[in-house]
């Protein structure tokens, strides 16, 4: 019957069906790139090739300047970090990010890490590992064991298993060590079980601390068997335009045990006209342990003063103290110390560890290393308005400095470090004929997604364009595979 | 003969045309839908080429 009414349709009708079947296929096919039915997609992109009529879905890397674009054929990246963005038609709910690149980078830029920006406020991005050469180098030369994504280390052979030695630490009886938090165990990307405990513990006095400090920050307080009372005095100074939210989140391990928030309504904004702020967390007795307090604020607020009912408060990795008008003294666990001054007026000789260093340009990030060994270095200095780095953590008085972190294998590891043994979940990226190709697994369901793009980072600590130094990360291809719910999982689930 | 292929040549320039005006609707809707695969632009230069083509034989 079909093939009757075929016969009797004119040339035109025939013709015009078919054209108007392929533009239905071709509307077809881009609804199912939009919509990915199956959950499952991947975009690539091979900087060798400049094939493509499509804009594509890896874009280019940001800022220009840590990217060098003419030395070769493919992008050489030459400064940290270095972002790139991935538009996706959908959101998904994991990510496999393959990059394959070339390796000319030097001895103190040991540590290659990617990750997805998770949180906007604090501008946090969720890193992983692509290349850690420490860790490399130490698994061709100590006893090396693999379980479950996890690398085993061990300097001298006592443990047949990760398990064996997981179950010791947690009992706090390592072999071959007195105290197993510290000079014992050194990790990566890894999170133990264990109870850190001070050791000598006097009863808590209140602390007041009245150095304004800008932006988000963290801390660790140490509380035994006591009520932990945390009052924070905040300002949002309007000097921009984006709304300022306050949030404070106390948590113990992987558990949040509070989270106390201030939306901002953005009524003033760009006004300059301050607005102040408060937040008390208040916890009745709670159990001997460390407490991550994490404060997440912009850099358009400051937090004015925080009252704490207990004095051992280490703030973590970082503290950007304003406008105390005068000088300050730190106290931190760390060798290592990177200054950045966002202001001329804050440029100045620092005493750290009892030595001279000097900070001589703003917008650029000095690295100070001290020799002194002594558990709390000193830092001070005359003029704040300085961000102040490192791997440890800051307190104003040695009393209350404490750092139930257990040592890392990151940039400022030395594999020449007294530890014993390393847990890492880490995979050694593949080497073939001088390219490496490194997978790392992402969590897209925590990121931050705007304008359809999710915002990536290749991140190589230490690596700077200001030092002249010719070291550099050739990519060539970066992949990303995107894994979300099916169509039919959105429908009925 | 040559009438038919003025009318091929006709058709398809309402088709690509067509199909210009599906990719931009499309294209408002949901940004990056087309663009991230396919550069329009080659697409208004096949249906200009069509066009002045079908113009020609008429």
């Amino acid at each position: 019957m079909f093939k009757e009414a075929w016969k009797k349709w004119p040339f035109l009708f025939k013709f015009r069906l078919f054209l108007g079947l392929i533009l239905f296929i071709i509307i077809l096919f881009f609804l199912y790139l939009k919509i990915v039915p199956f959950g499952h997609i991947s975009y690539s992109r091979n900087y060798l090739s400049h094939f493509g009529s499509g804009k594509g879905f890896i874009y280019g890397f940001t800022p220009a300047e840590r990217v060098d674009l003419k030395g070769g054929d493919v992008p050489r990246l030459i400064g940290d970090p270095v972002y790139f963005s991935v538009f996706t038609p959908r959101t998904f709910d994991k990510a496999k990010l393959t990059i394959v690149y070339r390796d000319n980078l030097g001895l103190d830029t040991s540590l290659i890490e990617a990750g997805v920006l998770a949180d906007n406020v604090v501008w946090r991005y969720d890193l992983k590992p692509v290349d850690n050469k420490a860790l490399d180098y130490l698994s061709l030369r100590w006893n090396k064991s693999e379980e479950n994504d996890n690398l085993f280390l061990q300097k001298e052979k006592n443990y047949d298993s990760l398990l064996s030695f997981e179950a010791d630490l947690a009992k706090g009886q390592v072999k071959g060590c007195e105290t197993p938090q510290r000079n014992c165990l050194a990790i990566y990307n890894y999170s133990p079980k264990y109870d850190y405990q001070i050791t000598n513990y006097r009863p808590a006095v209140p602390l007041v601390l009245n150095t304004p400090l800008r932006g988000a920050h963290q801390f660790y307080v140490y509380v035994k068997n006591e009520p932990l009372r945390l009052e924070f005095s905040l300002v949002d100074l309007n000097q921009d335009l984006k709304p300022a939210p306050i949030t404070i989140i106390l948590s113990n391990g992987d558990k949040i045990i509070e989270t106390k928030t201030i939306l901002d309504e953005n009524l003033q904004p760009g006004s300059g006209v301050v607005e102040e702020k408060s937040i008390v967390i208040t916890r009745p007795a709670l159990p001997a342990g460390v407490y991550k307090l994490e404060v997440k604020i912009n850099n358009d607020t400051i937090i004015k003063k925080i009252v704490s009912s207990v004095d051992h408060l280490s703030f973590i990795n970082k503290v950007w103290p304003v406008s105390s008008a005068g000088a300050l003294t730190l106290y931190t666990d760390s060798n290592y110390l990177q200054v950045k001054a966002l202001n001329p007026g804050s440029l100045q000789t620092i005493n750290f560890g009892g030595e001279e260093f000097k900070l001589s340009e703003a917008y650029q990030q000095f690295n100070f290393q001290t020799k002194t060994n002594a558990d709390d270095k000193k830092i001070s200095f005359q003029k704040d308005d300085i961000i102040l780095e490192n791997n440890g953590v800051f307190a104003w008085s040695p009393a209350s400095l404490f750092n139930p972190s257990l040592p890392k294998v990151d940039r400022y590891f030395s594999v020449q470090n007294p530890v014993k043994y390393i847990v890492a979940k880490y995979q050694k990226p593949r080497e073939e004929e001088g390219f490496k190709t490194a997978t790392v697994e992402l969590n897209l369901k925590e990121a931050y997604r705007e304008n359809g793009k999710y915002s990536f980072m290749i991140s190589i600590p230490g690596l700077k364009t200001e030092n002249g130094s010719q070291d550099n990360l050739e990519i060539y291809d970066i992949k990303i595979d995107l894994m979300g719910r099916t169509l039919w999982q959105k429908i009925w689930q | 003969m040559a009438k038919n292929l003025a009318i091929i040549i006709r058709e398809l320039f309402y088709f690509f045309s067509a199909l210009l005006i599906v990719c931009v609707i499309l294209e408002i809707i949901w940004p990056n839908i087309i663009l991230a695969y396919f550069n329009l632009n080659y697409l208004i230069v096949v249906c200009v080429i069509v066009g002045s083509i079908s113009l020609i034989k008429k």
